[in-house]
C-alpha cells in the first residue's frame, strides 16, 4: 500500500513511498516522511498543520532539525495558501483521456520576443 | 540567541562561508543540497536578527540606567556610582561591538522570507534529484552597487514651506533561474526589485526638517513551457491575470508578469500571491 498524501501545489502528486501507518485523525495511509507525532498519536502531515493552526502554536516552536523544520514549514505554507486561495492544482483524475482540442495556431504578436527579460 | 548564532556560524561549510562573504550565488545545483545550505543560513540569519534586536534593547537600557544611576548614586556613594557606570557603559559598548559584527554578516530578509520558501515550493514539484540553474543575490536592495540613477526635483513651495526632493533609483535582481518539474514542464523565473529612496528637505523660515521615504516595486517575470506530450491548450481556462501564450509543435509557452508595490524599504515579495500567479498560468493548459 502506498502513502495517500498528495504533495505539490501546482499539481497534486501522489507520494510514491510505501505506507507504514495510518493517520489517527483522517485514517489515510501514510509513509514515514508524512507522519508526525502530536499528543501521543500519529497523524498525517496535513492533519498536523490543521491541528497546529487550531491550537495557535507555531511550527517554529518545535525543536526540529533543519530539514524537518523546513519541510514542516512548507506544509504550513501550503495549508495557508489553499486556505487563502482555494486553488488546487491538477491531480491524477485530471490526467485522464479527453478529446483533442482545437488546432488553432497562435501567431506571435508584434514586438514579442522569446526573451521576456528585456522589459 | 547570540550564542546560538555563533555556534551556527562555527558550523558553516566552506561554500556557505563564501556565500556570506560575497552574498551572491550562481550556477547549477541539486535543489535538495542547495536548500539544505540556504535553510541553515536562513536560520542563522534569523538568530542574528533576533540577537541584534536584543542587543539594541541592552544598549538602550544600559545607557538609560547609566544616566539615572549617575544622577542618584553620585550623592550616595561616588565609588558605587563609578563602579556602576563602568559596568553599564562597558555593557553598552560590548553590545554595540557585537551588533556591528552581526550587522556585517546580515542577509537580506528576502532570502529567508521569500527565496527559501519559494525554492521549497519548486523542490516539491521537481524530481527528488532535480537540478536548478540559479542566480541569487542576497545583498540589501539599497546597496550602492544597485544604484543607477539620481534625480534632484525642482523645489516646490506653497508660500510657507519649501519642499525639495532627491530621488535615488536602485535595481536589483535578487533571484532568477530555471527548473524542470517532474511533469517535464520548464519553469523560468526572474524577480526584480526596483527601489526608490526619496530624501525630502522641508524648510519653513529658520526651521529645516529632513525626511526619508521609500517606494518599491517587485516585478516577477514568469514563463512556463508545457510539453505537448502532457498538456494541451485550455481555451476555457479562466485566469484572472493577463498572459501571453505561444505554441509550437512541441510545447506551449505561457508567460506572465506580476508586480507588487510597497512603501517599506525592507518589503519582501509575498509568497502566496506569487504561487497563485503560477497557478493561474497552469490554468491556461489542461493535462492529457
Amino acid at each position: 500500500m502506498r502513502c495517500d498524501i498528495k504533495k505539490g501545489i501546482f499539481r497534486q502528486i501522489n507520494c510514491k513511498e510505501l505506507a507504514t501507518q495510518h493517520c489517527s485523525d483522517c485514517g489515510i495511509s501514510i509513509c514515514h516522511t508524512h507522519a508526525e507525532q502530536i499528543d501521543g498519536k500519529t497523524v498525517c502531515i496535513k492533519c498536523y498543520t490543521k491541528l497546529q493552526d487550531k491550537s495557535g502554536s507555531r511550527l517554529t516552536d518545535r525543536d526540529y532539525d533543519d530539514d524537518r523544520y523546513f519541510y514542516m514549514s512548507y506544509w504550513a505554507m501550503r495549508s495557508s495558501y489553499y486556505h487563502d486561495y482555494d486553488d488546487y492544482g491538477f491531480d491524477e483524475s485530471d490526467y485522464s483521456g479527453f478529446e483533442n482540442t482545437s488546432d488553432d495556431m497562435y501567431e506571435l504578436s508584434e514586438g514579442e520576443e522569446d526573451d521576456f527579460l528585456d522589459s | 540567541m547570540l550564542l546560538k548564532y555563533f555556534k551556527m556560524r562555527d558550523k558553516l561549510s566552506p561554500s556557505q562561508k563564501k556565500f556570506l562573504q560575497t552574498l551572491e550565488l550562481e550556477g547549477s545545483f541539486k535543489i535538495s543540497n542547495l536548500l539544505k545550505e540556504l535553510v541553515f543560513l536562513g536560520k542563522m540569519d534569523a538568530a542574528g536578527d533576533q540577537s541584534r534586536k536584543t542587543l539594541g534593547y541592552i544598549i538602550t537600557i544600559s545607557l538609560i540606567l547609566a544616566f539615572f544611576s549617575a544622577l542618584i548614586l553620585v550623592h550616595i556613594s561616588p565609588l558605587l556610582c563609578g563602579i556602576t557606570e563602568v559596568i553599564l557603559i562597558s555593557l553598552a559598548i560590548t553590545s554595540a561591538i557585537f551588533m556591528f559584527i552581526l550587522k556585517k554578516g546580515d542577509l537580506d530578509n528576502n532570502l529567508r522570507l521569500f527565496t527559501i520558501p519559494f525554492l521549497g515550493v519548486l523542490k516539491e514539484e521537481m524530481h527528488e534529484k532535480g537540478k536548478i540553474n540559479l542566480s541569487l543575490n542576497a545583498k540589501n536592495p539599497l546597496h550602492k552597487s544597485f544604484h543607477f540613477d539620481e534625480k534632484l526635483l525642482p523645489p516646490r513651495t506653497n508660500g510657507y514651506v519649501t519642499d525639495q526632493r532627491t530621488i535615488s533609483y536602485y535595481k536589483q535582481v535578487p533571484l532568477k533561474g530555471n527548473v524542470t518539474f517532474s511533469d517535464n514542464t520548464d519553469f523560468t523565473f526572474e524577480f526584480s526589485d526596483f527601489s526608490q529612496k526619496i530624501k525630502i528637505k522641508k524648510v519653513r523660515g529658520a526651521k529645516t526638517k529632513y525626511k526619508e521615504k521609500h517606494k518599491k516595486a517587485i516585478k516577477l517575470n514568469l514563463c512556463l513551457t508545457f510539453p505537448k506530450s502532457t498538456y494541451a491548450r485550455n481555451e476555457a481556462g479562466n485566469t484572472n491575470m493577463p498572459l501571453v501564450i505561444t505554441e509550437n509543435e512541441q510545447s506551449i509557452k505561457v508567460k506572465g508578469k506580476v508586480v507588487f508595490k510597497a512603501l517599506q524599504k525592507d518589503a519582501t515579495a509575498p509568497l502566496n500571491p506569487s504561487i497563485h500567479a503560477i497557478q493561474q498560468m497552469y490554468k491556461a493548459v489542461k493535462p492529457i
